[in-house]
């Protein structure tokens, strides 16, 4: 493609288009205005202000297992009275920023400009399916942390309804509704503090950032500062990183799950880190290793944005049931052990079990919390360690380049 | 588009500008793609996704490496027969599948996302003729499509990830 010769182009066209334009509202299906921010169940305050609540339950979009919400409160830059609390975001740790569906958002936040001039859009890709939507500016408060001015992605704005080929063709669905994205946002809390980091300073992907006039989309590359940011990175304090406290499940699941998400390492009374082994990921993509039957997936990962325990056994029997096809069904509950290894050397054992995921929707279809669902991964030398893992557990996320007591980021520490 | 630049004012440029983008919008889907095509769809994927191309002979198949700027890299598996049975790919970025999978890519959107569980984080599609595995998240994308009914003799796609 003649890039040169198409960026004049742009420029002029997008000289006489609005630098800042202001996102159109959502049909105010929001229904979390009324929330107490850092309680997703609109309960009682959380007792301490670095401590987010957080629930799994069956979500927005009705139909959610293993997935953990949060509720989380936007304001318009600068402002404390222009804010809206907006429930039910995912808290996800292997993703980067907050991202939030334009129909549950009544605010009008302004649009990040691109580089070279229009607006900056994002096209966000998952395994399963993209999203896009303007990068937009907002103060996010996390109960009583606050971050201010963070680039955080609107999906779904109805200004911005052109989805470029590249976008549209990198996963099989587009997730511009909370039906479809299985939640009214999701927040990135994972070890790095852009969701592209390096690569989109230097290059213009094809599946990341665009500058869109009012006519056209183009890739474009974008600073660091502009890029969608994990907001932890912004606190004033208690910006090293996160602890995610959830309790123990029942074997057979349970209807919901409450728990929390205490900002910082180190930093409070309640965020100390103890005795438990520190597993350094690797820094580009946030892997560490996973033993097991003999075999070493230097690719794993931790991640509560996933609702099982994904890994490869050609021991245990997939489903038969069509749309549990992609799930484990042993005919008894097959209890296994696989070993996390850090790119540091450390490394600790996990016992965890799998039951027969049709048998597990049978007996109890109202449970969202199944402590017991898995299935196989779809990438070889890879074990994805889901929600399930932190059942239980008390799990510590740093943030790539922070230090802790106990060492320096990106680690999980449980 | 030279003509374009040419053009003197503002307001002629912009519908010429948008014609343009339009097309360059448009090409991925007419190109021929590259799984289910002849070996030779390659260059046109390597092309559109702006990446080198490295090929290498293995003992049942040939393997056209696609490196895009992003670092991610596709890998796309010619038969014996000389059409690409599998395609590949692992990076920080996603590349286009409407691309690489051509008319393949229409069964995946349609059957894709029917499971009852459904994860952001990984996506696996089981079909007689077509079978996709699609996982990752965010700066590490990874995933293998290919057609059963295609494999060449000798091949395990498991080992084609």
């Amino acid at each position: 493609m003649a890039l040169p010769a198409w960026m004049p182009l742009i420029r002029a066209a997008v000289g006489v288009s609005i630098l800042v334009s202001c996102l159109s509202c959502g049909g105010g299906k929001g229904s979390g205005a009324a929330l107490t921010p850092g309680d997703p169940s609109g309960g009682t305050q959380p007792a301490t202000a670095n401590v987010l609540t957080v629930v799994a339950d069956a979500g927005p979009a009705d139909s959610s297992v293993n997935t953990l919400f949060t509720s989380v409160t936007v304001c318009v830059p600068g402002s404390s009275t222009n804010c809206q609390t907006i429930d039910h975001i995912q808290v996800d740790t292997a993703s980067y920023g907050l991202r939030i569906l334009a129909s549950t958002l009544n605010l009008a936040l302004p649009v990040r400009a691109a580089a070279n001039g229009g607006s900056l859009v994002e096209c966000t890709v998952f395994a399963d399916g993209y999203a896009w939507g303007p990068v937009a500016v907002a103060d996010v408060q996390l109960s009583g942390e606050t971050a201010a001015s963070v680039p955080i992605q609107v999906i779904g704005d109805p200004s911005f309804s052109n989805v470029p080929a590249d976008c549209s063709g990198a996963a099989p669905m587009e997730e511009d509704t909370v039906a479809a994205f299985g939640a009214n946002g999701i927040l990135g809390i994972g070890v790095f503090a852009q969701d592209c980091g390096p690569n989109c300073v230097t290059t213009a992907e094809s599946s990341a950032y665009y500058a869109c006039s009012s006519t056209a989309c183009q890739a474009t590359t974008v600073p660091l500062a502009d890029q969608v940011t994990n907001p932890v990175t912004l606190f004033a304090q208690d910006n090293n990183g996160s602890i995610l406290e959830l309790p123990s499940v029942a074997a057979q699941g349970a209807l919901t799950l409450t728990g929390s998400l205490i900002f910082g390492i180190d930093t409070q009374s309640n965020n100390a880190s103890g005795t438990q082994t520190v597993l350094t990921l690797d820094p580009d993509f946030g892997y560490l290793t996973v033993l097991f039957n003999g075999q070493t997936l230097s690719q794993s990962f931790i991640d509560t944005g996933s609702n099982g325990i994904y890994f490869d056994d050609a021991d245990l029997v997939q489903c038969t049931e069509s749309n549990f096809s992609d799930f484990y069904c042993p005919s008894t509950t097959q209890n296994l052990t696989a070993t996390l290894q850090g790119a540091n050397g450390m490394s600790a054992a996990v016992n965890f079990g799998i039951a027969n995921a049709q048998q597990q929707a049978t007996n109890n279809p109202d449970f969202t919390v199944l402590p017991q669902l898995g299935g196989p991964v779809p990438t070889s030398s890879s074990f994805d360690f889901g929600l399930p893992f932190y059942f239980g557990r008390r799990v510590a996320t740093a943030l790539e380049s922070q230090s802790t007591s106990v060492g320096t980021g990106p680690y999980i520490a449980y | 588009m030279t003509t374009a630049t040419a053009r003197p004012t503002l307001d002629f440029k912009l519908p010429l500008f948008a014609g343009a983008l339009f097309i360059a919008l448009l090409c991925p889907c007419i190109a021929a793609a590259a799984l289910g095509e002849p070996e030779s769809s390659v260059q046109a994927d390597g092309a559109l996704l702006r990446g080198s191309i490295k090929v290498s002979d293995h003992a049942n198949y040939r393997l056209h490496e696609i490196k895009l700027p992003s670092g991610t890299l596709v890998r796309e598996f010619a038969g014996p027969d000389g059409k690409i049975f599998a395609v590949a790919w692992r990076g920080p970025a996603a590349p286009n599948l409407r691309q690489t999978f051509g008319r393949y890519f229409d069964t995946f959107a349609a059957a894709a996302g029917k499971t009852r569980y459904r994860s952001h984080s990984r996506l696996e599609l089981r079909q007689k003729d077509l079978v996709v595995q699609s996982s990752g998240h965010m700066r590490a994308f990874s995933g293998l499509a290919y057609l059963p009914q295609a494999l060449p003799t000798g091949v395990d796609a498991g080992d084609l990830h």
